[in-house]
């Protein structure tokens, strides 16, 4: 489980960018937060992977402290940025290895994963290729790729179908579900809110760094759309 | 030429991060605000002391010659080969790596303002050693002959016109170099081996010159004529058009405004020429190596530590200008070691009569190390991660794991250009095995500890925000703070083993340079896991 308690993150110029947040994620379920730009979503997506420190607060992933145990709450979570800024000087398998090397994937179940999830993403062909020379998307494609063959308990994307074409898209969804089967948690922030509204058994809205909605779908949006539902509460925040 | 002052007005303030500096230092009291401007100043000033004070030291055998003119080839001749050096190994990162490229070839734009707008940052960095180099020499030239106002107004001409002819020579190699190598795999390797020869061409050049300096034979007077003499030779072929500057700015109008020419013409040509080009030799240039019979295969696993210390070296040697600015001290240290010890050998022998063996290893050791150490790779490896510090920082590794293996590169590459050095060593004097030993124990541990301290630098003045990977290393605090630190901890060195070796012995002064650089060692591991473990959390990635 995850569990965000009170998180409080101010930034050196005096902004608070996440204000006494409080979330439980569950196992096996799929979590949407959302918010406009500049919200406070990738700061609190920063605190919960280790990227930033925070003043107030604690974040736990299965008990696991992030700021008194990070590395056993990095060892079961997997991270996709908002940006796939990744070593360009690397080939993208190189990039995967260094990456499975990292987390102590072994030999036979990380070839087996690799070929798997880069033939779902149509990407094994150019894997012998300079990161340098890939797409926005095929880098997005890689880091999904390094992400799935961990197996996380935990998997936190931001913005994950930004520069995705449809197909890959797809494909992500079915894996976050398929993941989900198997008892792990998705978190992941989008503003693409029919994805959010069709794929995610609870969510969350945040608004100047504070959570203004917050529980299963049906509970947030009641009988209109995520859209509305958000534009409205956006309105009234 | 309006829109290469934008550009240039932008470049200038995104170069120096003058926006964040301003925002940085300006709310924040006391330490920050003023030391830290203070502190830049200082180290400025310190800098230009030391440069001076050796221009002005050589200068004397000008002034004892009454040839007052050897004072400006001298400055001209030196900054002729820095700028040379330094510039080549720049050009083609500032040319061809700019991540703003697409962005500013979509903007109305002609291709010529872009280029001349990456070649000002060149130029604006050349400026910086001109400052170094050729103004002591201007400055020492006016006390000792008083000269015209008019002299400082053409003196300043020609430190606007100066950098102009080498940026034009090192931007063209470099777009030379790309149009060549943009079809081959491995053209990084390529590049790597080109800088060095080139590096070595120079100083060998350089260095022959000055082995064919005249003997110097005869009364005083006349050997200090000879050899001011010999110098100004030689400063004249490193800097050729430094006969221009000298009598165009002793009076002749004529080679003053054929110095000014033969500076800025070139210049323009090459916008003109390349700037039809540029926009070829940028897709050129960004053109990868693709396998297209790639087969997925099982690769083999290694452990966290080893991974990202693989990645490292990887990373290293993925940018030729990178290398040459982060890694290049301990290879020429050896090229230099190698190069004198054989050319020299009859001073050398000389010396090695005179001097007790002890001291003798004592001098090359600390040649070797202050080489070897001026430069490092970790002063600059946390910036170099840049907008992919991210991966290192979620990924389930300890920070200390990601210093570790930051460390190790650095000493990596120590490790086969002291062995060089020692054989080369054991060659020509034939030490007994207890200095044998000094030659290998010394420049390992001290690089260790310049190693380590680079890193905490690093850890402590970040700078992670860049758009060409060059910047990280040429325009970080932490890369001038570690060299700073690494001619302090030098210098501590050399003083402890000249104090101590006359009372004794050198044997024993060596473990005691031994000893201190263990205890310093120790005291940076230690920052490193404490303070520096802290620092490498609070950057934010």
């Amino acid at each position: 489980m995850l569990q965000i308690k009170g998180l409080t993150k101010t930034y050196e110029n005096g902004k608070r960018a996440a204000s006494n947040i409080n979330l439980d994620i569950q196992d096996g379920e799929i979590f949407a937060f959302i918010g406009h730009n500049g919200a406070g979503k990738t700061t609190t997506i920063k605190c919960v992977v280790g990227l930033l420190n925070f003043e107030a607060g604690d974040i736990t992933i299965n008990g696991f402290s992030i700021k008194k145990d990070p590395i056993a709450c990095k060892k079961i979570t997997a991270y996709i940025p908002d940006n796939p800024d990744i070593y360009e000087s690397l080939t993208g398998i190189q990039y995967l290895n260094f990456i499975a090397d990292i987390y102590d994937i072994p030999k036979t179940t990380r070839h087996l994963d690799i070929e798997t999830y880069a033939n779902d993403f149509e990407l094994t062909k150019n894997l012998g290729d300079l990161i340098s020379s890939y797409s926005h998307g095929m880098k997005q494609k890689l880091v999904l790729i390094s992400a799935f063959i961990r197996h996380p308990k935990l998997l936190i994307l931001d913005e994950p179908f930004v520069g995705l074409d449809p197909k890959a898209a797809f494909t992500v969804k079915q894996i976050m579900k398929e993941m989900c089967d198997s008892g792990a948690m998705v978190f992941f922030s989008t503003h693409v809110l029919e994805v959010a509204e069709k794929l995610c058994s609870r969510v969350a809205m945040i608004q100047r760094g504070e959570i203004i909605a917050y529980g299963t779908m049906e509970d947030v949006k009641g009988d209109k759309s995520l859209e509305e539902a958000f534009l409205e509460l956006d309105k009234h925040a | 030429m309006r829109k290469f002052w934008i550009l240039f007005k932008v470049n200038v303030q995104n170069t120096f991060s003058l926006n964040l500096l301003k925002k940085k230092f300006g709310n924040k009291s006391g330490f920050l605000r003023i030391g830290m401007p203070l502190i830049t100043i200082f180290l400025g000033l310190l800098f230009l002391g030391i440069a001076f004070f050796y221009i002005a030291m050589y200068s004397q055998v000008f002034v004892m010659a009454g040839q007052y003119e050897g004072i400006l080839y001298l400055g001209l001749g030196l900054a002729g080969v820095m700028m040379l050096l330094t510039t080549i190994s720049k050009a083609h990162s500032y040319l061809f790596e700019s991540k703003d490229f697409d962005l500013l070839m979509s903007l109305p734009i002609p291709p010529r303002s872009i280029i001349a707008s990456k070649i000002s940052q060149l130029l604006l960095l050349n400026y910086f050693s001109l400052v170094y180099l050729f103004v002591p020499s201007i400055i020492l030239y006016g006390i000792y002959t008083t000269p015209s106002l008019l002299f400082y107004v053409g003196a300043l001409g020609v430190f606007i016109a100066f950098p102009f002819l080498i940026v034009t020579i090192c931007s063209a190699i470099s777009y030379g170099l790309n149009i060549l190598l943009s079809r081959i795999k491995r053209k990084n390797i390529f590049q790597v081996i080109f800088m060095i020869l080139f590096f070595i061409a120079v100083m060998v050049g350089s260095t022959s010159l000055s082995s064919s300096m005249a003997v110097l034979e005869g009364n005083d007077m006349d050997m200090i004529i000879a050899m001011s003499e010999s110098i100004q030779r030689i400063m004249k072929i490193l800097y050729y058009p430094g006969t221009l500057v000298v009598k165009g700015l002793t009076g002749s109008i004529v080679h003053y405004l054929l110095y000014v020419g033969i500076s800025i013409l070139p210049f323009l040509g090459f916008l003109v020429i390349v700037g039809r080009g540029f926009v070829k030799a940028q897709s050129r240039s960004k053109m990868t190596y693709t396998d297209k019979n790639f087969v997925l295969k099982e690769a083999e696993v290694t452990t966290p530590v080893k991974a990202v210390f693989i990645k490292e070296i990887k990373l290293l040697f993925s940018n030729a200008s990178v290398f040459l600015n982060t890694a290049i001290g301990p290879i020429m240290s050896t090229f230099m070691l190698v190069f004198y010890l054989f050319t020299q050998e009859e001073l050398f022998t000389q010396l090695g009569g005179t001097l007790d063996p002890g001291i003798m290893i004592g001098l090359l050791i600390a040649i070797v190390t202050v080489m070897g150490t001026m430069i490092t790779t970790t002063a600059s490896s946390i910036s170099l991660e840049g907008k992919q510090f991210w991966i290192v920082k979620v990924a389930p590794v300890a920070p200390t794991s990601i210093f570790k293996a930051k460390v190790l590169v650095n000493f990596i590459l120590v490790i086969p250009t002291t062995i060089i050095n020692s054989v080369v060593v054991a060659i020509v004097f034939k030490p007994n095995l207890f200095l044998m030993a000094m030659f290998i124990i010394i420049p390992l541990i001290v690089n260790l500890l310049i190693g380590s301290l680079g890193l905490f630098i690093n850890l402590l003045f970040p700078k992670l925000n860049w758009d060409n990977p060059l910047k990280a290393v040429k325009q970080g605090m932490s890369v001038v703070l570690t060299m700073f630190a690494s001619l302090i901890v030098s210098a501590v060195l050399v003083v402890v083993f000249v104090l101590t070796s006359p009372l004794v012995g050198s044997d024993v002064s060596f473990l005691l340079v031994i000893l201190i650089s263990g205890l310093g060692l120790t005291g940076v591991i230690w920052l490193l896991k404490t303070v520096g473990v802290k620092r490498y959390h609070s950057i934010p990635a």
